[in-house]
Parts: C-alpha cells; sequence; structure tokens
C-alpha cells in the first residue's frame, strides 16, 4: 500500500518467565499511513506499548514474535531477509519514538546539546558545527527560546515540558517520517500537555509524519487523533474514526471505556438544576 | 546506544530480575552451608573436643596430623582439632556480640536521627562522622589501654568502632522508608513516634538491613581476631582462632607450620563464607522490594 | 451547624535554593467546607495544592493561618496519646502513590485490624468491623489475607479508604488519589467515594490535576495558581462559566471535543499580560 508508514499484521508476542511462557501481544493488526495521527488506546497492561517497542523491534531477546512488522517499506521482524543493518537504518533514520518520561531519554550529566545532536553526530557522521546548526532550528521550531542557552544546560536545570520538547526535537533531527510517541505528553501538566501537543501536530502537518500516538486517554485519542485503535488485553478489539469514539462507539469495550472517563460540562452551557446542594456553603474569603 | 539514544532509553527487559547476581548458586549455598557448619560445631563444641582443648601435653609437642590427632598439636602439645572446635564458640560468640552491641547502638542511633531530622540528627550525624574517620582499631586500643585488656573489653571496644558505619547505613534506609506515605498514614492514625519506628519502621528495615549485617559480621570477625592476635582481646589459654595463630607464629619460623595455618585459613574461609552470602541476601532482598 | 473544616490565611513557605528568597508554595488560602459537603482543589505540579492538602491533614506546619476542623483549632498543642487518636479522628488522608501507602508487612485484614485496635475497638469486635469495613469498599472477604503487593492498584486504593473509614474521620482529603488508576478503576473509586460521603457525612478535600474527575466527585472548587486561590465556586459553575484566566486555560487544556490546543499558548500569553 503506498503511503503506508506502519504495518503491523498479526502480531503475536510471548515472552517466557519463570512461571512459563506469557503471551502479551495475541494478534495485533494496525497500520499508519503517512500524515495520519493514529491513536493507540488502552488500559495499563494492555500491550500497547509493547507493541510500539516491537516495531522498532526494541524488545527484549526473550520475547518470541510472529506477525510481521513493516516500517516504511522494511520488514523489521526479519523474515524476507532483511539484515540488521536495515533495521538500523529504519532506527536511524525513518522512524523516531517518543517516551513518557523525557528524563530518563536524556543523559543527567550530559548537557542538552550533547545528547540532543547525539544521533546526527554518531549516526548520521554530521560534524558537531552542523548539527549543532540543525538542533538549534529544530529546538525554535518546537518553541523553544534561546536555543543557544538550552544547549549548555542539564536536563535537571530544564522542566518537563522544555524536555518533551528537546526530546521531539531530537527525534526529529534525522528527519524520520514516522514518530512512535508512547504517552509522551502523560507526565506533563494538562496546559503543557496541550502545548507540546499543539506543536507535534504543526509539524506533523509540515513534514508529512504519520504519527501512532499511544495513550491511555481516551480524551486526548479522540481529540487528537485521526483515528483510533482500541487495545485490550494483547488484542486489537475497534478501530474507529476518533470523531466517533465517544458519540458513537462500536465495540462493547470501547462504550466501556467511554463511558469511564469523566469529562468535562459543555462551556458556556446552563448549569445543572440544583447549583449548590443544600449540604456545603459557598466558599468564603477567596481571592477572585 | 548509538542509535536511538536521543529518543530511547535503555530497553527495560518485560519481565524478569534486574538484579545482577554477584556468584553462581552453588557458590552461595558451599558458602551457607560451611557457616552453617561452623555454627553447629560452635554450639556443640564441649560435647565435641575429641581432647580437653586445654590441656597441655610437653610430650606430644608440634606433631603431624595423625589418626589419633586429625590436625596434629601445638607448641604445648594441645590438640588441634579440639582447640579448633573450642575456639569457633569463642571466636563466634565474640563476634555475635561484637555485632549485637554494635546493632543496638548503631540501628538505635540511625533511626532516631532519620526520625527527629534537624539538630538531633545534625548533633549524630557529626559524632558519627567523626568516630568513622577514626580508624577503628586504633579507637579499641585506645579504649583497652583507658581500660584493661581482654575479650569484654575488645568486644565493646569494637562494637562502639562499627557502630557508627550501622548508624550511617541505617539512617539512609530509614529516610528512604520514612518518606513512603504509609509512615505518614500511621502518623495521621495518630500512632506515637515510638510506636511507628519500633513496630513498624524497624521491621520493614529488617530485610534490607539483613544482608549488611551478615557482611559486618565477617568483618567483625576478623577484627576482634586481629585484635586478638595482637593480644589485646582474649587472653591464653583461651583457644580464640586470632590468639591461637599468635601463639603458634614461633612454630612456623621453626617448620611447623600447621598450629598457625590452620585457625589462620579457618578465619579466612568463614569470613568469605559470610561474605558471599551476605553479598547475596543483600542483593536478593533488594530485588524483592 | 458548626462546618466541618474551617481554613483561613493558610500560607506556607519553603526555603528557596542557596540564599535566595523564600519561596512560597501556599499562600492565603481561605475556605470553609460543610460537614457531607466535597471540595475539589485543582492545580497543576507547583500550585501548591499537595502543600495545602497537607497543611490541612497535619503533615506540614503552616507559617500563618489556621485549620478548624469541628470547632477544633488543628494548630492544638496538647500531646500524648489521647490528643494524638483525637486529631486522628479529624482528618484523614488516602495518598495517590497505592504502591506506598500500605505496609507492605500487613495483610488488608490485619492492617484494618491494627487500624481499629489503635482506636479503641474492643478485641471481640474487631473481626465484624474489619468485615464490615471490607465490605463497605467493595474488597471481597477472600482478600482479607492478601498482601499490597498481590492487590491490585484499585484494591489498595479501596484498603487505604478502608483505613481511613475504620478512624470515621469529620474530613477527609484525597491527594490525586485516582490519578495512577486505569479509567474503569478510577470510576468505580469515584462512585464509591460518592456513597460513602452520602452514608456517613464525611468531608470529602479531593485534590487532583484532572479538572474532569474533580467536576464527578465535588460540588466546590478552589483553583489553586503559583499558591493562591484565583477561582472558587460551585464546580459545575466554574468548570462551565470560568472567570479567571487561568481556569480558562486549564479548562482550555484539557481534551475534549473541539481541542484546539493552539489555543493554550495564547491564553498563556494572556494570563502574563494579566498577572
Amino acid at each position: 500500500m503506498k503511503g503506508t508508514l506502519l504495518d503491523i499484521d498479526n502480531l503475536r508476542l510471548t515472552v517466557e518467565t519463570h512461571d512459563g511462557p506469557r503471551d502479551i501481544l495475541r494478534g495485533v493488526t494496525l497500520s499508519v499511513a503517512r500524515g495520519e495521527t493514529v491513536g493507540l488506546v488502552g488500559e495499563s497492561g494492555c500491550g500497547k506499548s509493547t507493541t510500539a517497542r516491537a516495531a522498532l523491534q526494541l524488545l527484549p531477546k526473550r520475547a518470541h514474535t510472529t506477525g510481521r512488522i513493516t516500517v516504511c517499506g522494511t520488514d523489521v521482524t526479519g523474515e524476507d531477509g532483511t539484515d540488521a543493518a536495515q533495521v538500523h537504518d529504519v532506527r536511524a533514520h525513518r522512524a523516531g519514538m517518543i517516551f513518557q518520561d523525557p528524563r530518563s531519554a536524556l543523559n543527567p550529566v550530559r548537557r542538552i546539546g550533547d545528547s540532543a545532536t547525539e544521533r546526527l553526530r554518531l549516526v548520521h557522521g554530521l560534524p558537531a558545527a552542523q548539527a549543532r546548526d540543525r538542533i538549534v532550528a529544530l529546538f525554535t521550531e518546537v518553541g523553544l527560546r534561546d536555543p543557544d542557552r538550552l544547549l549548555r544546560c542539564y536536563p535537571h536545570q530544564l522542566s518537563g515540558g522544555m524536555l518533551q520538547r528537546v526530546v521531539i526535537a531530537a527525534a526529529l533531527s534525522t528527519g524520520p517520517e514516522l514518530l512512535l510517541a508512547d504517552e509522551a505528553t502523560s507526565a506533563l501538566d494538562v496546559t503543557t500537555q496541550a502545548e507540546v501537543l499543539a506543536v507535534l501536530r504543526r509539524l506533523r502537518r509540515e513534514r508529512e509524519l504519520g504519527v501512532l500516538f499511544i495513550t491511555h486517554d481516551l480524551l486526548l485519542a479522540a481529540a487528537y487523533c485521526d483515528r483510533v485503535y482500541v487495545m485490550q488485553d494483547g488484542h486489537v478489539v475497534d478501530e474507529q474514526p476518533a470523531a466517533s469514539l465517544f458519540d458513537d462507539p462500536q465495540h462493547p469495550y470501547t462504550r466501556h471505556l467511554a463511558e469511564a472517563t469523566p469529562r468535562l460540562p459543555e462551556r458556556n452551557t446552563p448549569e445543572r438544576h440544583s447549583p449548590v446542594p443544600a449540604s456545603t456553603q459557598p466558599i468564603k474569603g477567596a481571592r477572585r | 546506544m548509538t542509535q536511538n539514544s536521543a529518543a530511547a532509553p535503555a530497553v527495560r527487559p518485560l519481565t524478569g530480575r534486574t538484579g545482577r547476581r554477584r556468584h553462581n548458586a552453588w557458590t552461595v549455598r558451599l558458602c551457607a552451608a560451611i557457616l552453617v557448619l561452623v555454627v553447629a560445631v560452635a554450639v556443640l563444641a564441649p560435647w565435641i573436643t575429641p581432647y580437653d582443648p586445654y590441656l597441655a601435653d610437653f610430650g606430644s609437642l608440634w606433631l603431624p596430623p595423625s589418626p589419633d590427632h586429625w590436625l596434629g598439636t601445638d607448641q604445648l602439645g594441645r590438640d588441634m582439632l579440639s582447640r579448633l572446635i573450642a575456639g569457633a564458640r569463642q571466636t563466634m560468640l565474640g563476634a555475635i556480640a561484637l555485632l549485637a552491641l554494635a546493632t543496638v547502638v548503631g540501628v538505635t542511633v540511625g533511626i532516631t536521627a532519620a526520625w527527629q531530622r534537624g539538630w538531633v540528627d545534625a548533633v549524630l550525624g557529626r559524632v558519627t562522622d567523626v568516630m568513622f574517620a577514626f580508624p577503628g582499631l586504633l579507637f579499641v586500643i585506645l579504649v583497652i589501654a583507658v581500660f584493661d585488656s581482654g575479650t569484654g573489653t575488645a568486644v565493646v571496644g569494637m562494637a562502639l568502632a562499627y557502630a557508627p558505619a550501622i548508624a550511617r547505613f541505617t539512617r539512609a534506609v530509614a529516610l528512604d522508608e520514612l518518606a513512603r506515605p504509609y509512615i505518614a498514614s500511621y502518623r495521621l492514625q495518630g500512632a506515637g513516634g515510638l510506636v511507628i519506628c519500633v513496630r513498624y519502621l524497624l521491621p520493614n528495615m529488617v530485610s534490607t538491613l539483613l544482608g549488611y549485617l551478615v557482611v559486618l559480621f565477617g568483618e567483625g570477625l576478623m577484627s576482634l581476631a586481629a585484635l586478638n592476635f595482637i593480644g589485646f582481646g582474649a587472653q591464653p589459654p583461651s583457644a580464640d582462632w586470632g590468639l591461637m595463630v599468635a601463639e603458634a607464629r614461633n612454630g612456623v619460623i621453626q617448620g611447623y607450620l600447621g598450629p598457625a595455618l590452620v585457625p589462620g585459613l579457618t578465619i579466612a574461609v568463614v569470613v568469605v563464607a559470610t561474605n558471599v552470602v551476605g553479598l547475596h541476601l543483600s542483593d536478593k532482598l533488594a530485588v524483592r522490594k | 451547624m458548626t462546618d466541618a473544616l474551617v481554613v483561613s490565611g493558610l500560607t506556607k513557605t519553603y526555603r528557596g535554593a542557596g540564599r535566595g528568597p523564600r519561596v512560597v508554595a501556599v499562600d492565603g488560602i481561605s475556605f470553609t467546607l460543610a460537614a457531607g459537603g466535597s471540595l475539589g482543589v485543582v492545580g497543576e505540579s507547583g500550585s501548591g495544592k499537595t502543600t495545602l492538602a497537607q497543611m490541612i491533614v497535619g503533615l506540614a506546619e503552616p507559617d500563618s493561618g489556621t485549620v478548624v476542623i469541628d470547632g477544633r483549632d488543628r494548630r492544638d498543642l496538647r500531646r500524648g496519646r489521647r490528643a494524638r487518636l483525637q486529631r486522628a479522628t479529624e482528618a484523614q488522608m488516602v495518598f495517590q502513590d497505592p504502591y506506598g501507602s500500605l505496609d507492605r508487612r500487613l495483610d488488608v485484614a490485619g492492617a484494618l485490624a491494627d487500624t481499629l485496635r489503635r482506636h479503641g475497638t474492643p478485641k471481640d469486635r474487631i473481626a465484624r468491623d474489619v468485615a464490615a469495613l471490607m465490605d463497605r469498599v467493595g474488597l471481597a472477604s477472600r482478600l482479607a489475607n492478601s498482601r499490597p503487593h498481590e492487590l491490585s492498584g484499585g484494591q489498595r486504593q479501596r484498603v487505604a479508604i478502608a483505613k481511613a473509614l475504620a478512624i470515621d474521620p469529620t474530613v477527609l482529603v484525597l491527594d490525586e488519589a485516582v490519578s495512577a488508576l486505569d479509567v474503569s478503576v478510577q470510576a468505580q473509586i469515584l462512585t464509591l467515594l460518592d456513597e460513602i460521603r452520602a452514608e456517613s457525612g464525611v468531608a470529602l478535600v479531593f485534590v487532583s490535576h484532572d479538572l474532569a474527575v474533580v467536576g464527578q466527585v465535588t460540588d466546590q472548587i478552589l483553583v489553586m495558581y503559583r499558591g493562591r486561590a484565583v477561582e472558587t465556586g460551585d464546580t459545575d459553575q466554574v468548570l462551565r462559566r470560568p472567570e479567571h484566566p487561568y481556569t480558562e486555560m486549564l479548562l482550555s487544556s484539557a481534551p475534549g471535543p473541539r481541542w484546539q490546543p493552539e489555543r493554550v499558548a495564547e491564553l498563556r500569553a494572556a494570563l502574563a499580560a494579566a498577572t
């Protein structure tokens, strides 16, 4: 299929544990096209993060996979003669991954500039000055002010939101076509999350990126993605356009999740009938 | 860590333990077996010594090993095996007393410092630092100079020398534990400080402390042996291992290696065994946490 | 009827880095909460909401201001066992981290029995009360001998709630108590809290970063920003018609239909200009 950046077909994954083999993924099929943001939603332990790791072959040796994973046209499962160099090429040039905790992705004792330009210097063999220029340009693009000063900072001097922007800039530095975002904004404050996602959305449009957006937050997936897969217990149980996720959930599990997710009341609409329950009194003495 | 280093942290395994095992299972089992044997011998010592360990026999000095005397005899013609067995009891009791005293002092100070924080912590910390900076053996010799030489003084002095290390370790573990919400929850329930520390905090720390204490036991045993060797601790005719080495060292020059070598090797083996078992315990308990 | 909880002028500062000025964590917060009422305290990290929660229950000392529960000042200087137990019946807290908030050595029944015993339940009634508490928070009786590591996150939070209920406090403070849970479990815990409030008349202070969750379980809301209460009022009203630019920004940040994350940067600029 032309324009398909990520194509996972009937992926199964079993891990050897002390208590015998355990099935983590039991037949996952999904695809991400160029310029598309695809949500992958589910509760903890459903296998959504494992799916992303499998796509970039970032799994421990004990994991046995079957099925086919094609990333940017390259079969990374190695079944039709792909060698390690090709998988390496995919990871180095074609696909990037962003994790939940930016602090674990950045070496705490190295300056931001070193960490952010590392891929460009080591994998792409760019001279340090050129790598630096490219990162500075990207820092500006992801909305980081004063990039020259940032390069000299250490991770602990930056807020979580700034660090996640740094990580996004570093992931984009090698010009990937596919981005895997695993709970990339879940650890951030809501306002910071919105700002970071606004940046990511703009970059996705400008660069025609395909994004696999993994989150536990159904509301976020519905609001941010084009299409959403719902995972439960190692299976993809549902696939829907994001817009109909809450209004018209197809699968019972999706409906269950949608009902359990607390939602804000509609803005600027009349209040519910009893504005102040009898048991409470208005709050006194607060500043406005 | 060349590719993906900016975006990808080290891959965490999906399952399985992350703790690194230092020794293979058979080494640990062997060492544990040695310790069990030594403890059993120490407990049963009065009943299993083939000869009186203190009875000199001037007709059979420096005998080599034989069916009568499995490990030979020493400079006074005493049976080495019997002395080794009696010495196990002496040596183990000394090390246990040392460690018990050091633990009581160290753990009390450590927990008090961690619980009270503020100036109490600062004062205790300063005292601990000073003690820590002072070489342990030198400190004990000072204690013995002021009081008197003998097993009791040596054990008490050595215990005081070990207490600061235990206090430090305990304080660090306790601070970590006290920061957990369950401790705050006990405080909110109205439990008193002493109750929280003794009934809840301490038992939750035992597993972490245990491995460390086993390692220290080996160290303490060796320090005590050293002290006995230089003559500040147990006095003749005691069958303490350290003292046995000291007393038999004249024989080494005369070519009688056995009487000095046997207790010396025994000390080395027991110390190594406690180290291996202690490290294994702390690794295992840390992983479980 | 006296208010269950009266907080006035609560302020707390922390020593800043190096010799810098003191950092104001909570700045002059005041509110009242009636018995059986529920107040949501919302704000982002660093807003001071957790410090406020800790001062209400007594895990942090305020620099100034008072917390009065059931007409008694929390800064009561009486010491000793009786005073401590008395204070415990005024306020209890459920913490965010379901892994660290239970003693890993005690099983469910053991933890509840321990709490009951401390608060003077006679020996012969403890087993019955433990069973009743477990039933009330929806824990199956077969879990009585399970230790924390054998329980799911939701079950652990139920145990934490049961422990608090064993003391029957006037005020129950929940600090991000459902934030670490999956949505379906979260929904169950929220329902449980509603039931408990209706049954026991406990006043809830629900501290959270999640506006939608607060909207679901509270009647009153207090929005914190940099240690101050920037907006207070009826929860539903505030969520529908925010007045303060910060509340506006928070609400615009929450994903939902027609979400425009791009607006948030503009709102932040507007907020910076306004304050």
